[in-house]
C-alpha cells in the first residue's frame, strides 16, 4: 500500500503547501499549522503525525508537566501528548486500516483540528511553565 | 451490528456485546486470545473508542511514577495512548470517529495485544517491584 502519494494528491488538490524531506531516511511530508511543523510520514505500517509543540524547556518531566501531558491526552480524541528528550510533542497514528480508503480526508480533518487546538494548548503549556 | 464484529471472531477472539440501557449505547466486550484477563471495550456510539483497563486503582505513591512511565510508553508507541483517568484507573486508548476507525477495530485490536505484551511487565515491575523489595 502506497499511503503518501494520497496525501501529496489531496494536498496538491486542496493548495495545501508541503514540502517532503528526509528525516531518519524516511520520507516525511512537513506541513506548518498554525507555526507549527508538522511531520507525516508512513511508520509501522500506519500513518503517523507528529509535532514539537515546545521545544528546549526545562523541567518537561516534572510531575505537574506530566500531570499535564496525561490530562491532555485524556481530554483529547485524537491526540496524545508526550515529552521527549528536552521538548513537548503531540502526535497522532491512523492504522493502515483507517487510512486505506480515506486517508488524505482524514489527514486534512487531523490536521484542522490541530490548527483549533494548539492555539489553546500554547496557553496551557505557558501557564504551566510560568507557574514553575 | 457492525462488520468487524464477525471478523474479531473469526480471528479467533470472542465477542460479548451487553446493551447498556441507561447511556444506549452497546458495549461489546472482547476477551482478546493473547489476554483472556484483560477485556478491551469498544464504544461504538458517538465517538469510536477501544480502550483496555490494565489498572483499575492506581495507588497514589505509584501514580508519579506511571505517569513518567505512560509517557515513554506514548513516546515509543504509535499506536493508541497511555492514560490515567479521573478515577485513577491506567487504561490503553485508541479513540476516533466512525468515519475513521470503523475499518481498523480489528487492526487495533491485534495492536492492543503487541503493545500490552511490551508495556506489561514495565507496568508490573512499578507496581509490584517495591512489594518484592520489602519482602
Amino acid at each position: 500500500m502506497h499511503m503518501m502519494p494520497w496525501i501529496e494528491a489531496t494536498f496538491n488538490k486542496e493548495n495545501i503547501s508541503y514540502q517532503s524531506v528526509r528525516k531518519n531516511g524516511k520520507r516525511c511530508l512537513v506541513v506548518v499549522v498554525s507555526s507549527y511543523t508538522v511531520c507525516i510520514r508512513e511508520e509501522n505500517g500506519g500513518i503517523l503525525l507528529n509535532a514539537p509543540i515546545a521545544e528546549n524547556m526545562p523541567h518537561v518531566f516534572a510531575s505537574e508537566a506530566l500531570e499535564c501531558y496525561n490530562q491532555l491526552s485524556l481530554q483529547s480524541q485524537f491526540f496524545t501528548f508526550y515529552a521527549f528528550e528536552k521538548s513537548i510533542w503531540i502526535k497522532s497514528f491512523l492504522p493502515a486500516a483507517v487510512t486505506e480508503t480515506k486517508i488524505g480526508e482524514t489527514v486534512l480533518f487531523l490536521l484542522q483540528r490541530l490548527s483549533t487546538i494548539l492555539p489553546e494548548i500554547e496557553q496551557t503549556l505557558k501557564m504551566l511553565f510560568e507557574d514553575e | 451490528m457492525e462488520h468487524w464484529k464477525e471478523q474479531l471472531e473469526k480471528e479467533g477472539h470472542p465477542v460479548f456485546v451487553r446493551q447498556s440501557v441507561e447511556e444506549k449505547w452497546v458495549l461489546t466486550m472482547l476477551f482478546p486470545k493473547c489476554f483472556p484477563a484483560l477485556p478491551i471495550s469498544i464504544f461504538p456510539q458517538g465517538e469510536l473508542t477501544i480502550n483496555v483497563a490494565i489498572v483499575y486503582t492506581v495507588p497514589r505513591w505509584k501514580r508519579k511514577a506511571l505517569l513518567k512511565l505512560c509517557n515513554n510508553l506514548n513516546a515509543e508507541m504509535d499506536v493508541a495512548k497511555f492514560i490515567l483517568d479521573d478515577s485513577g484507573t491506567l487504561l490503553l486508548e485508541y479513540s476516533g470517529t466512525h468515519d475513521m476507525i470503523d475499518n481498523a477495530v480489528p487492526e487495533i485490536v491485534g495492536r492492543f495485544c503487541d503493545i500490552l505484551e511490551q508495556a506489561l511487565p514495565r507496568i508490573f515491575r512499578i507496581l509490584y517491584g517495591g512489594l518484592r523489595r520489602a519482602a
